[in-house]
């Protein structure tokens, strides 16, 4: 294959593949000038990646479904090797490219169990990539499913409250989170309203306090809490708003004791 | 015995449906399955449900995990130059599991930053990474991969 930098013959970067979708494979061969290497990934391998990309400039990649593109790629013969195997190195380069720049992220998802890795050659290729990639610094591994303690926040928040974490803050204002009326138990005629209690502090937009309101924030609901206390009132009494109140608040416990003492 | 619908009761506990309410699509049971089905081509090319076509409604929509407010926020770090950020991050979720959720997390915040910068879970990701609002500049380029369409590459430059 034709060396298509024309760097004089001492240079060898001797294989450029081109795989089918459209990616450039580069497989370099050491030959002792570290700056014809760095040259090549950050000119020549960002603009087979994207041929708008410049080698400077942040830049996010995102592949997903990264071992699809393996399987795929796996029963098609080029040249001595099969496609996969150029993806993987295509992979494996790119990896490399994105450590070496300073504003490039790249972010690829992987099946996380050998149960859903199909297929030889995805098996192969997963425990070849997850190995390359594992070495190379700043890499981490991900997992953004909901951890157990969050699993009752999304289906406990509001409507309301979805609304205004979409809203701009400009507007929020006009679409804070309606305090929701607490009926007395005893009073089953009227549907009751209550619909979240339980919420992390940081999920919360913030809360103007008017006259008879409470700030709501909430963070656990310990038995013994102000959390649950309020739970107790709220059973107990019909007041028109409550607030759910983190139990680390010093000044909402004694706002709400205040209340269960004195009344609002 | 049928289970209770949405909003009956069933001895004296408080019915789910009281308590924690679904979206409307959901109770009026015309779900569209192909929502669960996401691909980034198809976002892109707007082609997808509006859920996650548009951002706002994407991020009105999405619980931000600890999972995900910390990939977001390494790779935002990493896109704004600064030393702590992630430069390669490797999702490694469960099927189901929210992987293209998070790419498609990414992709708003990067190709319609000024539009979601505003948004209160956009605030909270952009306070913990410690950054500024994006800009419609700030983090420059995109492009991603998707195996949809078979084996075709699709390239995608800057807005």
């Amino acid at each position: 294959m034709a060396n298509p930098f024309r760097w004089g013959k001492n240079a060898v970067f001797q294989v450029i593949l081109t795989v089918q979708w459209g990616i450039t494979s580069l497989k370099g061969r050491s030959c002792g000038i570290s700056s014809l290497e760095n040259r090549v990934r950050q000119q020549y391998l960002w603009k087979c990646v994207a041929p708008d990309f410049q080698a400077t400039g942040p830049a996010l990649i995102l592949i997903d479904e990264t071992l699809s593109y393996i399987t795929k790629a796996s029963g098609i013969p080029v040249g001595r090797d099969y496609l996969s195997d150029q993806a993987q190195e295509f992979l494996l380069e790119l990896t490399h490219a994105v450590n070496a720049a300073a504003d490039v992220a790249l972010v690829l998802t992987m099946t996380s169990s050998p149960q859903e890795q199909i297929g030889e050659a995805a098996i192969r290729a997963a425990q070849e990539i997850d190995t390359a990639i594992r070495i190379l610094r700043r890499t981490r591994q991900a997992e953004v499913s909901a951890e157990r303690e969050e699993l009752s926040v999304p289906i406990t928040r509001p409507a309301s409250m979805a609304t205004a974490m979409g809203t701009p803050a400009s507007n929020r204002a006009a679409t804070t989170i309606p305090l929701r009326a607490i009926l007395d138990p005893a009073d089953r005629s009227k549907p009751p309203e209550t619909n979240s209690m339980v919420m992390p502090m940081d999920t919360m937009p913030s809360i103007a306090n008017p006259n008879d309101t409470a700030r709501i924030l909430a963070d656990e609901r310990k038995p013994g809490s102000t959390m649950d206390m309020m739970t107790i009132m709220t059973n107990r009494i019909a007041i028109k708003t409550y607030g759910c109140v983190t139990s680390s608040s010093p000044e909402m416990s004694s706002l709400i004791c205040g209340f269960w003492n004195h009344g609002w | 015995m049928l289970p209770p619908r949405w909003g009956e009761t069933e001895g004296g506990a408080e019915p789910l449906g009281h308590t924690a309410i679904p979206h409307r699509d959901i109770r009026e049971g015309c779900l569209d399955l192909k929502a669960f089905a996401v691909d980034l081509a198809q976002v892109v090319e707007g082609q997808a449900v509006p859920e996650y076509k548009d951002p706002g409604t994407f991020f009105r929509r999405t619980f931000l995990t600890r999972g995900l407010r910390s990939t977001l926020t390494g790779v935002l770090r990493r896109l704004a130059g600064r030393d702590d950020g992630t430069a390669i991050t490797q999702m490694t979720t469960v099927f189901g599991g929210g992987k293209t959720h998070t790419l498609l997390a990414l992709y708003h915040i990067v190709a319609h930053g000024a539009q979601v910068s505003y948004l209160e879970p956009m605030e909270q990701i952009l306070a913990e990474a410690g950054l500024d609002a994006p800009g419609a500049t700030h983090f420059g380029r995109y492009c991603w991969l998707t195996p949809s369409g078979g084996a075709r590459m699709r390239f995608f430059r800057s807005f």
